[in-house]
């Protein structure tokens, strides 16, 4: 402990690295460890010359308000290389561009204002719901990317009760029909998404994989219904008569919206305020830790995937019954993947969601009216949408770790508006330059007594080869407490930081 | 002679999802689930055609470059796109470590996107698809049974697979791949430096699996509509990476079955099965729920070797405890 202070005192008192070489490790190596001196200087030496030029490190708190901001410094930086590219691709001026993004989602006139800010909310309740029902899956790490498999198979379970069923409803009945196409949707929902539960729970089979290759089944499956029941052989269903929602205020859509934000409510309380809530998290967090704690996983597991079907049976129930009034294999349209990004950018919070929603379905519809505008292909809005995804993947990055680089420890984020690190650097600014030898002081003081022999050693070598390696030794231990006491008390629920559970099976 | 028809069609199509599942496989044994393969399939196609449109446009005759020339080029195009897009997908995955899936998914939805702009920008130009087909199908060209599908990209597809296949099992490179993927923390502490595999076997496995979706479109349809389908086709190869249980040589197999299951609702007729076309969809299901139960067989039994590499999807972050 005395090596330690002294080496400190004589960083604060004179900020020079001759004055550091001299005065730091020499009495330390010699005085107090004299066999560590012997040995551990030559390896440690080379070490120091390899010093990684960036290091990283895990940021285990960074205010909200900072990652938002880097969130949407990201959605920004991204916006622009869009406006770039289409004026390089497209020759649309960035006015124009920015133009399209406003046109398409609130119209250029009153009369179409009207209909596109519908259009948008109607999207979103889609997206959205989609989102929901994937998410409770999702944050007990059960990868389910078969939404779009789920929705369609609903969706074509409503088709075909009103198919099969109004001969033997009477018109007079329609509640009955509407009841029994919900029910049907559900269930439909619920069994595709319970089979790689079951498999998961029992076998552990790969959920990932199964419930993409249940989106194939389906889609041939609703071709192939398409088919058996269109007797021309068009494979075109046309217009269902029966089987319609009521439209509240004129608006078709507007009870679906009111349902999908109720949803999100019961959702949110659900999974932050519930014990079904709280099950999942642990399940996903360990499944080993949910075994010891006393929660049946397998049951957990099945009765979560049901309720992801039933969500995504709702929302084929309500793109029949509200919206298409009829199934192609392209109903889905895609937005069964959209919303596993949607529910996944909004860190699985159905609240956040909303707003994740409502921003990929704004790029999808300004997009499109860009595209319209400057009569490029159709696809181009799902381009403007990948680049704005990779970004703001792109900037959890920053969000999760902070970046070092050798000697000046300063954070790599600067371009996405300087996140967090100013905590990093507080030793540097102390010190005034000499950054890393102020760390170093800070290591084996935090690592307490017995760890200091084992940190002078490194310490001695540092000073002799540069002021680098000092200052990274140092930060080894003290780092190392920290992000320890930050891993027991998780301040947020974390969805990426995936830990493989390699039990398997559970018994 | 329907039946051998039959077969070899069959070998044919399957060669697009053996390109997609080597280059899968290769990925996925260096831990990268990699789900945006259907986007990058398409995107080799984008840039094999571009290359061709630019060697030979629609309407010339005979082109400035010898045959085998154009073929190699337009190869190397495709590589380099799909090697591209195995760049951006590992500097996100891997070196900001992002979630796999979402990241696979983002390059589908941005990949399939891109490939239907590019190709709709070609459609006003064009290429002539005629002769690039009968550049790609070299030795066998002028046939006029199946035998026509089995050109040079075949051979190519099966030659890679069995390379892969020799590298992953053979060499110490593949060892070290594989140590990757089972266990990063285990491969870095023994020296192995695990981002420039990872980064490594992604760019390979993209660019390998880009050729897939140039030779679905060029060789096998022969024909600029097929742009739309090349999605359905990279997910059907990373169905084949589950059927062939992470090994290319299997895979081979494996493409031949697919290919057969795919076409096999076109062929029964010509058997003397009379089917109708609603069960013609019901069988092109087949090959999904063959690898369902594959998937389901593999992990009842739960042998060890038949399993997943161990750290598939997760991001390897060196001071995680």
């Amino acid at each position: 402990m005395a090596f330690d202070n002294r080496n400190r005192t004589g960083n604060g008192s004179a900020n020079t690295s001759a004055n550091r070489t001299g005065n730091g490790p020499a009495p330390g190596a010699a005085n107090e460890n004299p066999a560590a001196a012997k040995t551990a200087p030559k390896p440690t030496v080379r070490i120091s010359g390899r010093e990684p030029l960036i290091h990283i490190t895990k940021n285990a708190s960074l205010p909200m308000w900072k990652g938002f901001l880097i969130r949407v410094a990201a959605v920004a930086i991204a916006f622009l290389l869009c406006s770039l590219l289409a004026y390089v691709f497209i020759n649309a001026n960035p006015l124009d561009f920015f133009k399209a993004f406003i046109e398409g989602n609130f119209g250029s006139n009153a009369s179409t204002a009207k209909l596109r800010i519908w259009t948008l909310l109607k999207d979103t309740a889609i997206l959205l719901c989609i989102a929901l029902a994937v998410t409770p899956a999702f944050r007990m790490r059960f990868w389910n990317i078969g939404a779009e498999g789920q929705v369609l198979i609903s969706a074509l379970a409503a088709v075909a009760v009103v198919y099969y069923g109004q001969r033997y409803i009477p018109e007079n009945q329609e509640v009955l029909l509407l009841v029994l196409m919900f029910l049907a949707a559900v269930a439909a929902g619920m069994i595709w998404a319970v089979i790689p539960a079951i498999f998961k729970a029992l076998w552990n089979a790969n959920e990932t994989l199964f419930t993409l290759m249940m989106n194939y089944v389906a889609t041939f499956f609703v071709a192939y219904c398409l088919v058996k029941w269109t007797p021309n052989g068009s494979s075109v269903l046309g217009e269902l008569q029966r089987g319609h929602l009521p439209s509240l205020f004129n608006r078709d859509y507007l009870i679906f919206v009111l349902v999908v934000l109720v949803t999100t409510a019961v959702m949110f309380v659900y999974l932050y305020y519930g014990k079904h809530g709280y099950e999942i998290s642990v399940v996903g967090e360990s499944q080993r830790t949910a075994c010891y704690i006393g929660i049946n996983v397998k049951k957990v597991i099945v009765r979560t995937m049901a309720l992801s079907g039933a969500l995504c049976g709702l929302t084929g129930f309500t793109l029949v019954a509200s919206l298409d009034h009829s199934v192609t294999t392209t109903s889905v349209g895609g937005r069964g993947f959209t919303a596993i990004i949607v529910s996944w950018l909004a860190k699985f919070n159905p609240l956040i969601m909303i707003g994740t929603a409502l921003l990929i379905v704004f790029l999808n519809q300004g997009a499109s009216r860009l595209a319209t505008v400057f009569r490029v292909s159709f696809a181009f809005p799902d381009i403007v949408v990948g680049i704005i995804i990779f970004f703001i993947i792109g900037c959890e990055f920053f969000i999760r770790y902070k970046v070092h680089f050798r000697h000046k420890a300063r954070p790599a984020a600067k371009a996405a508006s300087a996140p967090g690190g100013s905590s990093g650097i507080d030793g540097a600014g102390g010190s005034g330059g000499s950054g890393s030898s102020g760390d170093s002081g800070n290591g084996p003081g935090g690592a307490g007594g017995s760890g200091a022999s084992g940190d002078s050693g490194i310490d001695g070598a540092g000073g002799s080869g540069g002021s680098g390696s000092s200052g990274d030794s140092g930060n080894g231990p003290g780092g190392a407490g920290g992000s320890g006491a930050s891993g027991g008390i998780i301040p947020d629920y974390d969805p990426d930081q995936v830990i493989p559970d390699k039990g398997g099976r559970l018994k | 002679m329907t039946v051998l028809d039959f077969l070899l069609s069959a070998l044919a199509i399957g060669v697009t999802f053996l390109y997609g599942s080597t280059g899968e496989i290769i990925t996925e044994k260096a831990g990268h689930l990699n789900l945006g393969i259907p986007g990058i399939m398409g995107i080799g196609a984008a840039c094999g055609c571009a290359a061709l449109n630019v060697m030979i446009p629609a309407g010339t005759s005979s082109p400035a470059l010898p045959p085998w020339l154009i073929v190699i080029i337009a190869l190397l195009a495709t590589v380099a796109g799909g090697g591209l897009m195995g760049l951006l997908y590992s500097f996100l995955a891997v070196t900001l470590r992002s979630n796999q899936n979402v990241t696979g998914l983002a390059m589908t939805i941005f990949g399939t996107g891109l490939t239907k702009f590019i190709f709709t920008g070609l459609e006003s130009k064009g290429v002539s698809y005629i002769k690039a087909k009968t550049y790609f199908r070299f030795p066998f060209a002028s046939s006029t049974t199946a035998l026509q599908y089995c050109g040079v990209m075949v051979f190519l597809g099966i030659a890679i697979a069995i390379v892969s296949s020799i590298i992953l099992t053979r060499t110490r490179g593949g060892l070290h791949l594989r140590a990757v993927g089972e266990s990063p923390a285990t491969a870095d502490a023994a020296g192995i430096n695990v981002t420039r595999y990872k980064y490594l076997a992604t760019i390979i496995g993209s660019g390998i699996a880009g050729l897939g979706g140039l030779f679905y479109v060029i060789d096998y349809a022969g024909s600029q509509e097929a742009y739309l389908t090349v999605e359905a086709m990279g997910w059907l190869s990373v169905a084949l990476v589950i059927f062939s249980l992470w090994r290319p040589y299997i895979s081979i197999f494996g493409s031949f079955v697919f290919g057969a299951l795919f076409i096999l609702g076109a062929y029964l007729p010509s058997f003397g099965l009379k089917i109708d076309v609603a069960t013609s969809n019901l069988i092109k299901t087949l090959p999904y729920v063959v690898t369902i139960v594959v998937l389901i067989i593999t992990s009842i039994r739960n042998r060890r070797e038949n399993q997943p590499p161990a750290s598939l999807g997760v991001s390897y972050f060196r001071e995680d405890r």
